[in-house]
């Protein structure tokens, strides 16, 4: 029989005991290793080189971070910093970033660069420049497929690392494709927008997409050969009214009004996620992103009668859309030396394999990611390798097209377009209408933001 | 007349009733100015630091050009009422003050109009009304975000239980955010269910203060209930409809969280008012020489309302 219980309680004078067994054993372990050889504390000094370093970092929220949680302890028992990061809603995330790197706080060591700020923030020299850092630590760029760190680029600087490239891409239902007799996904948006009505039903609607106008109209526009401005980065003249303009924003907006659920005009991420998985869109597009939420099983009904592809093509060729968002430090961090190891460690291969098997997050920027064999176990869907479109879009996208969207003043500019496109969709101006008016106010906030053109 | 210890009586001596303060102690008029200048001070300079000072700040930022991304047009007055021009040209502030009124007469009127109703409803004595006006305080006692956000649930076709209803009843489902006219009309619907309450427990108040003998007197002479209504209570409660009004009134046009959550000004420009756009201007934009420009016709525009409505309060009042 085991001792009487109060036998084993603890006295106060065992705890003093044990306290002080404890710090002389402390001193001693501290004192033994400081006598060591110098040789021996040069070895091991690196092994936590940041010890109590306190990185915060602030992301768009996700579940993308659950997975970089789980992975932070062990990051910190190897290097010694502790990496807390603070999720915002996205829209939130744009105006904090807004208001602290323009105060140079230094709130936090790494932030978000958001796509549509880029231009804006290297130009207000709210970034610091990595060159120097990946410079001094010869590090590997090569890794990153090309597309993805064009957009970080001015001059000789890079700006940030990339992390998610949401690349425009299309979900859809073949079932419903074949009941209607099509027996492939529309290769052109011509061709989609004459699909649409055998597919469209009171139930089922064609397709959705989120209600990020700015994001889903340079498809279709550049698709038929327009574009925000004449050349952008370097002219910014605004080019929202001419032909090809009104041309390509006519088939969004007749294909989002006829063919679109009730709500369009309206409907976030979430929302058009959610409707796709429910069984009410034959068609989703967005970035690979959201448009991979199709594969979750948990949350998605049609699975089983899904596919991947391509976006459809125009008359003046093929620009599928890429929206990058990389990992940047504010100019007024003061722990640069540190955040720059968090950023390496953010964007390494390790963390993007971590997102791959635990999330299926397939939007991944390192070509040792898109080709490890557990990243295509996953990605192949349906006989569609879908990172291959991934791949081609951030191909594409490294040619330039994208950068109407990274130009300093485009945050109002793509606001107003979305002002325009909810104006159109719901029927309150006609396209020409909305389009003039767009050109006359971006003419107006180019000028406000210093970037004065001819009216 | 002699007091018991046999002393003149004095005004200014101490009180008869023990624990009751002195009278005043008559001073000369500098002093007594000084003394109610040194009492004042401490909140004067609360007042100033917490408003007076962030407005003249608010007034001089609108006379820049400040662009968050362009640190140097913080203080560039070179041309100080480029703003204020701007805004004159600006049809979308134009519109969101449109906006702005349909918004604020539609959800002053109708909280007046519930609110007195539910007031006339409750004005009876019962265990059972009392548990009912607890009830109503709830939707005004939530936090304005929680408020829009069971609303945004409600409103969403996708998972709104109110269109579900609806179906079951045969009668259309629609888009309540997707369609311009809608869109306000589910604004309203969702800052009348907020802020109803607030007139109906003044209103309540007013006419719990109404003197019985005054109804006696009617049911006596024969009233009907409308006389009643007409020739009692309106005019006791006219004066709490009055301040209400104005509070529901200067609050509408602070309304903000339903706007951002439900439909952030869409579609379109539909269900964008002045704060709204202005909040845009500054905060997503970077554009805060132009957003305070228009705050701050804002700020003269409630102020110009407020003082009309009380001037208007003031004669109701003195006719009574």
């Amino acid at each position: 029989m085991a001792a009487d219980w109060r036998d084993q309680r603890m006295t106060r004078r065992d705890v003093l005991k044990g306290m002080t067994a404890s710090t002389i054993g402390g001193v001693l372990v501290a004192a033994s290793s400081n006598l060591a050889s110098p040789g021996a504390r040069a070895t091991a000094a690196p092994a936590k080189p940041f010890a109590g370093k306190t990185i915060r970092v602030m992301m768009a929220g996700g579940p993308y971070w659950d997975v970089v949680s789980k992975l932070a302890p062990a990051y910190e028992e190897k290097t010694g910093i502790k990496v807390i990061v603070e999720q915002v809603g996205f829209t939130v995330l744009q105006q904090r970033l807004e208001l602290e790197l323009s105060t140079g706080t230094g709130g936090h060591d790494v932030v978000q660069m958001v796509m549509i700020l880029i231009g804006r923030t290297i130009k207000a020299g709210w970034a610091a420049d990595l060159t120097p850092f990946i410079k001094r630590d010869q590090y590997n760029l090569a890794d990153f497929v090309p597309g993805t760190l064009k957009p970080f680029t001015q001059g000789d600087g890079l700006y940030a690392l990339p992390w998610i490239p949401d690349s425009m891409t299309v979900v859809y239902r073949k079932d419903l494709f074949e009941r209607a007799g099509v027996t492939r996904f529309p290769e052109t948006l011509d061709e989609m927008l004459a699909v649409a009505p055998k597919i469209h039903t009171k139930e089922t609607a064609f397709w959705t997409c989120e209600n990020n106008w700015h994001w889903i109209w340079p498809l279709f526009l550049q698709s038929y050969g327009g574009n925000y401005f004449s050349k952008p980065p370097d002219d910014l003249t605004p080019a929202f009214n001419t032909p090809e303009a009104v041309r390509s924003a006519q088939i969004m907006v007749e294909m989002l009004a006829k063919y679109s659920l009730p709500n369009a005009v309206n409907i976030d991420i979430a929302g058009t996620q959610a409707a796709f998985q429910q069984g009410k869109a034959a068609v989703l597009l967005g970035g690979l992103a959201v448009v991979s939420g199709a594969m979750d099983k948990t949350r998605s009904t049609v699975t089983d009668r899904i596919a991947f592809t391509r976006v459809p093509k125009g008359p003046a060729g093929f620009f599928p859309q890429l929206a990058m968002h990389g990992y940047m430090i504010p100019a007024g961090s003061k722990q640069k030396e540190v955040a720059w190891e968090v950023i390496k460690w953010l964007a390494s291969r390790e963390v993007e394999m971590a997102t791959v098997e635990d999330l299926n997050q397939l939007a991944q920027c390192r070509y040792s990611v898109l080709r490890d064999p557990k990243t295509r176990q996953r990605a192949i869907w349906g006989g569609v390798d879908v990172t291959k479109i991934l791949q081609e879009s951030m191909f594409r996208a490294g040619a330039g097209y994208m950068a109407y969207r990274t130009v300093p003043p485009f945050r109002p500019i793509g606001a107003r377009v979305n002002v325009a496109f909810g104006e159109m969709i719901s029927g309150q101006k006609s396209v020409k209408d909305a389009l003039e008016a767009v050109q006359r106010d971006a003419i107006d906030i180019l000028a406000q933001a210093g970037y004065p053109v001819k009216k | 007349m002699v007091s018991p210890a046999g002393e003149a009586p004095s005004r200014h001596l101490t009180p008869a009733v023990p624990f009751m303060p002195a009278a005043p102690v008559r001073r000369s008029g500098s002093d007594h100015s000084r003394s109610l200048r040194l009492a004042l001070a401490p909140a004067l300079a609360v007042l100033t630091g917490v408003t007076i000072l962030p407005f003249i700040f608010l007034v001089a930022i609108s006379l820049t050009r400040f662009d968050l991304a362009r640190p140097e047009t913080w203080t560039d007055f070179s041309r100080p009422l480029a703003g204020y021009l701007r805004v004159a040209h600006d049809g979308r502030f134009f519109h969101s003050l449109v906006v702005q009124g349909k918004l604020s007469v539609a959800t002053v009127a109708l909280q007046l109009g519930i609110g007195l109703l539910g007031a006339l409803l409750l004005n009876v004595r019962s265990r059972f009304i009392t548990l009912l006006r607890v009830s109503l305080l709830l939707p005004m006692v939530l936090p304005p975000i929680v408020g829009a956000i069971i609303w945004k649930v409600l409103f969403e076709p996708e998972i709104s239980p109110l269109n579900w209803l609806l179906g079951l009843l045969h009668l259309p489902q629609p888009a309540w955010l997707a369609k311009p006219g809608l869109a306000l009309v589910a604004i309203v619907i969702a800052d009348v269910w907020q802020w109803f309450p607030f007139p109906l427990l003044s209103v309540l108040a007013a006419l719990q203060m109404i003197p019985i003998e005054l109804y006696d007197a009617a049911h006596v002479d024969g009233a009907t209930s409308p006389r009643v209504f007409w020739h009692i209570m309106l005019p006791y409660i006219r004066p709490t409809l009055f301040v209400v009004a104005l509070f529901r009134l200067i609050d509408s046009i602070k309304a903000f969280p339903l706007i951002y959550v439900l439909t952030e000004g869409g579609p379109g420009t539909a269900t964008e008012p002045t704060n709204y756009y202005a909040y845009l201007q500054g905060f997503s934009f970077g554009f805060i020489g132009y957003s305070s420009s228009m705050a701050f016709i804002m700020v003269v525009l409630t102020v110009a309302l407020s003082l009309a409505m009380l001037r208007s309060l003031g004669r109701t009042v003195d006719v009574e």
